[in-house]
């Protein structure tokens, strides 16, 4: 038992090194271009790589080349078996008014190997909560935010606004 | 003085050190194969360096003489003509536009149309290098179009020109949802460069606005004022400024062949 429990303790040793000393940079690099593929883009941005976490600040947002609006602060907790991404206050741009006027203050995604199939989307904006989720084997997903104002999507039965995507 | 080392604690430090260093070596492929520069979005410049020189002010010679267009005419819409006065293709007009009259006289521009000729029955502009007519105030002339669009279509299906109210276009602004109960899109995505090409029109009402100013299912719209859709943002920027524009052309394929909707907007 306690060869076992010494085991268990050289693994999140190893863990907690590999995380410290792995390029979070760079694979930030290759999650933007996997996202350029889908036409998403995080520019003109301040990256912070720190031990255990990566940060990005004042980034813009740009959807097929529109700049939908910009994230204030995200970062990204890479903890092997408990991955977060928290992104807080994102603004839509106002230029644009096919857009809906949501100020999202804080953004979480969650991700866990134990559960693969499905990331776990959870926030709040300036109206209400978001809720939501993308389903990874479908390649598809949903965000439910909560607004006063009309906005120009999908009503559910608990009086959410749906945004569907597929990818 | 001797230095006492706890054995124990040594061999702790050195194996916390041992799989710092695994770590490590863990971690050295990803540097390899991990991409080193990031995605920015970049704008798009297009700069035509000789969109304005003219070879014949380099070499000092005498531009030739601007060749006569033989364009068909069109007439000018909205407006009505209450009076002329010519002589010699010279005069001056009055015209009525929202129940205001204004005068003009040859030489002179109304709204980017320029009075180039007074004749005993109607008066002649020209804009962008195409003449429109305007006849003294006719009683079928309802405003709204000039000609029917399949009797341009038989003068010159390449060009044709629609008046389209700004009204309408403030409507659609307004009430967003009516523009899907009257049409329906479809973006056009080229598969090697994964980047716009257009929008196909899939279901267009043929009593809306969007019938009758032209589009037919299977038209797929290509570009706006003489700029191919490569964007997103082209689109947007077309929809942002469009109470700016006096007119728009929309490039559109229509059964594989190019073709341009010209509107001007009143």
């Amino acid at each position: 038992m306690k060869r076992v429990s010494v085991w268990l303790v050289y693994i999140v040793l190893f863990a907690l090194f590999f995380l410290w000393f792995s390029p979070k940079k760079l694979l930030y690099y290759k999650l933007e271009h996997i996202l350029h593929q889908q036409q998403i883009i995080l520019s003109d941005e301040t990256i912070y790589d720190n031990f255990f976490s990566f940060d990005v600040e004042d980034a813009k947002l740009f959807v097929k080349d529109i700049e939908v609006g910009q994230i204030t602060k995200a970062s990204l907790y890479p903890e092997l078996f408990i991955n977060t991404l928290v992104i807080k206050n994102f603004n839509t741009n106002k230029n644009i008014s096919l857009l809906p006027k949501i100020e999202i203050r804080k953004l979480i995604f969650f991700y866990t190997p134990f559960y693969p199939i499905k990331i776990f989307i959870k926030g709040e904006a300036s109206d209400g909560e978001i809720k939501g989720s993308i389903e990874l084997m479908k390649r598809k997903g949903f965000i439910d935010i909560a607004s006063k104002k009309p906005l120009p999507l999908k009503k559910t039965k608990e009086g959410y606004y749906r945004y569907e995507f597929s990818y | 003085m001797s230095l006492a080392i706890n054995p124990s604690l040594m061999k702790g430090i050195l194996r916390i050190l041992i799989i710092a260093l695994i770590a490590k070596i863990a971690t050295m492929p990803l540097f390899f194969l991990l991409p080193h520069f990031g995605v920015d979005h970049t704008k798009e410049f297009t700069i035509n360096l000789y969109h304005n020189f003219k070879l014949s002010k380099a070499f000092a010679l005498k531009a030739p003489p601007p060749k006569k267009s033989n364009k068909p005419t069109y007439k000018l819409t909205n407006l009505k003509l209450k009076a002329i006065y010519s002589h010699q293709d010279q005069g001056v007009i009055a015209i009525e536009e929202k129940g205001k009259l204004i005068f003009l006289s040859t030489g002179e521009s109304f709204k980017g149309y320029k009075l180039i000729k007074v004749e005993p029955t109607k008066a002649i502009f020209e804009k962008d290098g195409k003449h429109y007519e305007l006849y003294l105030e006719e009683k079928n002339l309802k405003g709204k179009f000039s000609i029917s669009l399949e009797e341009q279509m038989l003068i010159n299906p390449e060009e044709v020109t629609i008046a389209i109210l700004k009204r309408d276009i403030d409507h659609y602004r307004r009430h967003f949802q009516k523009i899907w109960q009257n049409i329906s899109i479809q973006e056009q995505i080229d598969p090697k460069t994964k980047r716009l090409t257009g929008f196909k029109v899939t279901r267009v009402n043929k009593n809306s606005l969007f019938g009758k100013i032209g589009l037919q299912k299977g038209d797929i719209i290509i570009g706006a004022n003489n700029k191919t859709f490569r964007t997103y943002s082209d689109v947007l920027k077309i929809y942002n400024n469009i109470d700016k524009y006096n007119s728009i052309k929309l490039t559109i394929l229509r059964n594989n062949q190019k073709k341009d909707l010209e509107y001007e907007i009143y």
